[in-house]
């Protein structure tokens, strides 16, 4: 319908003739049926209606979209398929969401000096697609990874589970073009390793659409690995699973991914995948690649490590198809765990690795005091813990009861020495905890960065940081509130 | 204050600011208390760590004070079984690599002068060496970081487990800035087991071409080195190691692979070094990147471009703006918007026709400030050179040496005396004008290739002035003249070696006989 319904009154209607000017008014979006669409990410319990959504077409069309919005002084959202799962690209009521799904062209392929020039819509999983035939891979792969955008990868730093081995879309990024609040359009990095002067691209990644909106990123190609040796074992419980991933990091091995599932997970997984595997307390399923004779190695030292620490069973999959279905049982786990629930949160929190066994009793300990199941499915190799609170929304008390857990959790991965989020960013879910982490100096430092791009906090505001300033506002010493005096309220 | 202070001495020295004083905090309280008085003072400070890479970025106009981080140079935690590391800023690289040897970890970092570098000071000057390859730079392993702003607030990013995206990304922040952002005071670093075994395989004499046939061939059979490096030797040889590291089995398999590969070329060498050798190859390779005559950070392009000279000179206007937008642009995509001081060219003709970007664009209202940009950062190699002062020894080279003026640098750029003037401060180099030395030689852009007879014409008569000095060597920095010059001796059946001013003084500085 375009731009011929009835905008919210937020908008202005000059305004949003300027951008279905620029855009073209069937990607001018504000017919309240369609904005719906864009009301949430993958953040499905909060939803806030955007005034106006624009699907710009190239960089030109972004710059001119930020100029208007910034004249118009509407905040701007940048959103790319909207699978994240923290409300990065959760709108503000009234604001413009920048959609950048329609640029998705891949520019420029460069195979021998490894790079690859794409616009930020295109999916992660066609980047290798394009460049698979020729034996080339790009290395992040997130679990959404067929339908998240390279954009969305950048503003989130985008990890998988075979960043254990290669690193993350930080690692990975070598370039980008991006339009920042002022609707400038700067270039950041090349298709070489270094660049001189400050690592700004470094500052851009897991910047969460604060520093501005990409419009084309140089990505890294890797050559495909010459072997890749996957194994799956099971275990009586977490503790021994633990125990296998410590005794293989510990030996030298550095494997490309590996990966724990509890026993609610296992059971999820085979309920959605119809996969003939065990009912055991614990499982973990590896990938060791690299040269072939290396792998082989590899591959054999981790199996004897993994028995060592009492794997009940090994299964070392017999070809390709095999081995792909393993893979879909772990990837298909967060879905899956929807079969056993009618509702669950999904965490992410990261904790030492060495951790992992005594972290996993003390969430099953939490779970027992909240009256509730919890399902793990994680990257064991990096201690980036998925806990799947699961909870039926119909019961009064539990959504509540469950969202404190995952707090918890949280608190519990700082005490330990981790982080309230390894992959899917802080957005607007998990600002509250970012205090958890850092220190009022950190968090200021962080700021200053941010309104070094954006002076008027136009790009996303109100994620990550836990207490919204202006640029340039002090936050002086800090004033204890009357009830901290009287004791009723403190800080830790 | 408290903190050990002492007045600065010559070795304080930063690229000619000469600070007062020098603080030694012990503490990062002490290093605070240091930061917060200079703030409130108004002072300029600079912050040395191992002192290896003073020379990077811009003379500061004035430092007050420096901070020394010897003191600060304490592990604060290491994990063996997360493989990660806190260390203060002070640390030498070599002695954090001590403290994990008996767990059989590294951090996969290997710039040279490891007992000297220091963690702080590899962060700020991004120091690398030849593992990054495979192990990345410094900003694949870094996780987490506290500095010190200003204002003496400490501020820390990242953490302690190697996933992490919590907050922006200030570890990254803080690589390559120098010291301008904050005093980094301590730093976390993921690690990596130490290898069971590595192997360093020696392939000498390769050209130019034939690096890049192993390059691809190397991807080709999926070999995963942990490092390739290319050392020049002479014309278009060079020498290369290649090194793997990892399981025993693993790395005979890919040694015999690379070895295999290199044997089905012609004329293709491949040894394997033993131990001793690989290791004094490898410490002459810091050793060159440690005591070369000019540090510079060089970026390179990642593939030919075409800057237009050669359309303009054969009236070709519209293809040689193209390939001028097309060049701005590929070297504005490499500087990333960072601060490149300037973009160096050794060939006078390519070099003024990039000089003259800034007027061929005067009138185009989209280009005309990028080209002049660009154009104002032009220098060619003798220029820039002859601006710096002297710094490695130059060796001998007996030889009478004749410049010749090209055209497209004495006429079109104005540089005469710069080339002179490096190829006079080489010792027993005897410096020999020829007569007209400023006229041309005929070559001309491609006069030679459209006005045969008259080019030859001219081109006689340079001939006759080079050989009326007697040279041993013609020293040109255009290509088109060095061919012009040398087609004509030939035809005369004289032989006279050329080589650039740049070829001659690599050789004093490297202690090599001159090109022949």
């Amino acid at each position: 319908m375009g731009a011929t319904g009835t905008p919210p009154t937020s908008v202005k209607a000059e305004v949003v003739a300027r951008m279905a000017a620029v855009v073209g008014e069937r990607h001018c979006i504000i017919d309240p049926s369609e904005l719906r669409t864009y009301e949430c990410d993958g953040l499905m319990s909060s939803r806030v209606m955007p005034g106006l959504v624009v699907l710009p077409g190239s960089t030109e069309e972004v710059a001119q979209v930020v100029r208007i919005a910034r004249e118009a002084n509407l905040p701007i959202v940048p959103r790319g398929s909207g699978t994240g799962l923290s409300g990065g690209a959760l709108p503000l009521l009234g604001c413009v969401v920048v959609g950048l799904s329609r640029m998705k062209r891949i520019l420029e392929v460069d195979l021998e000096n490894g790079w690859m020039r794409v616009q930020p819509g295109v999916a992660n999983l066609d980047v290798s697609k394009a460049i698979s035939s020729a034996g080339y891979y790009y290395a992040p792969d997130p679990s959404s990874q067929s339908v998240c955008t390279i954009g969305g990868n950048v503003a989130e730093n985008s990890g998988g589970a075979h960043c254990l081995k290669y690193g993350f879309t930080s690692n990975h990024m070598l370039g980008a073009r991006l339009v920042l609040a002022d609707g400038s359009v700067v270039d950041l990095g090349g298709p070489v390793l270094d660049t001189p002067g400050y690592d700004l691209l470094g500052v851009l990644v897991g910047s969460e659409g604060m520093i501005g909106i990409v419009t084309e990123v140089v990505l890294r190609l890797l050559r495909k690995p010459q072997a890749t040796r996957t194994f799956f074992a099971t275990f009586p419980s977490t503790d021994e699973a633990g125990d296998a991933v410590s005794a293989i990091i510990a030996s030298g091995i550095v494997p490309a991914a590996i990966e724990m599932m509890d026993r609610l997970a296992i059971a999820a997984a085979k309920a959605a995948t119809g996969l003939d595997w065990p009912d055991v307390g614990a499982a973990l399923l590896m990938d060791a690649d690299g040269p072939e004779a290396e792998v082989e190695n590899t591959a054999d030292n981790a199996v004897e490590l993994a028995r060592a620490a009492g794997a009940i069973e090994i299964r070392r999959p017999r070809d390709e198809a095999e081995r792909a279905l393993m893979w879909k049982g772990r990837k298909s786990a967060f879905a899956a765990v929807g079969r056993i629930s009618p509702n669950y949160f999904v965490q992410d929190g990261v904790i030492p690795r060495s951790k992992i066994a005594k972290v996993l009793r003390e969430i099953e300990v939490m779970g027992n005091r909240a009256g509730l199941r919890v399902a793990n499915v994680f990257h064991a190799g990096d201690g980036n813990l998925h806990p799947l609170i699961l909870y039926d929304a119909k019961v009064p008390g539990q959504e509540k009861a469950a969202e404190e857990m995952g707090g918890e959790i949280l608190k519990m991965c700082v005490r330990y020495g981790g982080s309230i989020t390894g992959e899917h960013g802080v957005g607007a879910d998990k600002a509250v905890y970012m205090g958890e982490m850092f220190s009022e100096g950190d968090l200021e430092t962080m700021s200053f960065v941010r309104c070094a791009f954006d002076p008027e906090t136009r790009m996303n505001p109100g994620k990550v940081f836990p207490t919204p300033r202006l640029c340039g506002e002090r936050p002086g010493p800090h004033r204890p509130h009357a009830t901290e005096l009287t004791g009723e309220a403190w800080r830790e | 204050m408290s903190v050990f202070s002492r007045p600065a001495a010559e070795g304080d020295v930063i690229l000619g600011a000469r600070p007062e004083t020098v603080y030694e905090p012990s503490t990062v309280d002490e290093a605070g208390e240091v930061l917060r008085e200079s703030a409130l003072g108004g002072k300029t400070l600079a912050f040395i760590g191992g002192g290896t890479d003073l020379e990077l970025g811009t003379a500061p106009r004035r430092i007050d004070a420096v901070v020394r981080t010897g003191r600060l140079a304490r592990v604060v935690e290491h994990s063996p079984s997360d493989q990660i590391v806190v260390a203060e800023a002070g640390l030498t690289l070599g002695e954090l690599q001590r403290t994990f040897a008996s767990h059989r970890q590294r951090l996969a970092l290997d710039p040279p002068l490891p007992e000297r570098k220091t963690v702080g000071g590899i962060i700020a000057a991004n120091a690398y060496g030849p593992r990054r390859a495979r192990f990345g730079s410094v900003r694949d392993l870094i996780i987490g970081i506290s500095f010190m702003r200003a204002d003496g607030t400490l501020a820390r990013g990242g953490g302690k487990v190697v996933k992490n995206v919590a907050g922006f990304d200030l570890p990254k922040l803080m690589i390559g800035s120098l010291g301008t952002l904050g005093l980094i005071t301590t730093v976390n670093f993921r690690l990596h087991p130490l290898p069971e075994e590595e192997v360093t395989l020696h392939l000498p004499g390769r050209s130019g071409a034939g690096l890049r046939s192993l390059v691809r061939g190397i991807k080709e059979a999926q070999l995963e080195p942990t490092s390739v490096v290319a050392a020049w030797r002479e014309a278009d040889r060079f020498d290369v190691a290649v090194r793997f590291e990892g399981l025993r089995a693993g790395i005979a398999e890919q040694c015999e692979r690379l070895t295999g590969l290199v044997r089905r070329e012609a004329a293709g060498a491949c040894e394997t070094l033993d131990e001793p050798a690989a290791r004094a190859f490898w410490s002459r390779h810091d050793e060159v990147r440690t005591t070369g005559a000019l540090r510079a950070k060089i970026t390179a392009l990642p593939t030919h471009v075409e800057c237009g000279a050669l359309s303009i000179h054969s009236g070709r206007g519209e293809e040689a703006l193209a390939f001028a937008r097309d060049t701005i642009a590929r070297f504005e995509a490499v500087s990333g918007g960072g601060p490149v001081d300037a973009i160096l060219v050794n060939a006078a003709g390519c070099g003024s026709n990039l000089k003259d970007y800034g007027r061929l664009f005067a009138d185009d209202p989209i280009w005309s400030a990028r080209a002049a940009a660009f154009s104002a950062k032009v220098r060619d190699v003798t220029e820039f050179l002859a601006g710096l002062p002297p710094v490695a020894p130059r060796h001998p080279l007996r030889a009478r040496v004749a410049y010749h003026d090209a055209c497209h640098l004495a006429h079109a750029q104005g540089i005469r005396g710069e080339p002179r003037k490096l190829l006079a401060g080489i010792p027993g180099l005897e410096l020999v004008e020829i007569p007209d030395s400023d006229q041309c030689c005929g070559s001309a852009g491609i006069y030679n290739l459209v006005q045969p007879e008259s080019s030859e014409e001219i081109g006689a008569r340079k001939v006759n002035n080079v050989l009326s000095v007697k040279p041993d060597l013609l020293a040109s920095a255009n290509p088109g003249c060095t061919l012009q010059i040398q087609k004509l001796l030939r035809q005369r059946g004289q032989a006279l070696p050329a080589a650039h001013p740049i070829e001659i003084l690599d050789a004093s500085i490297s202690g090599r006989p001159l090109p022949k």
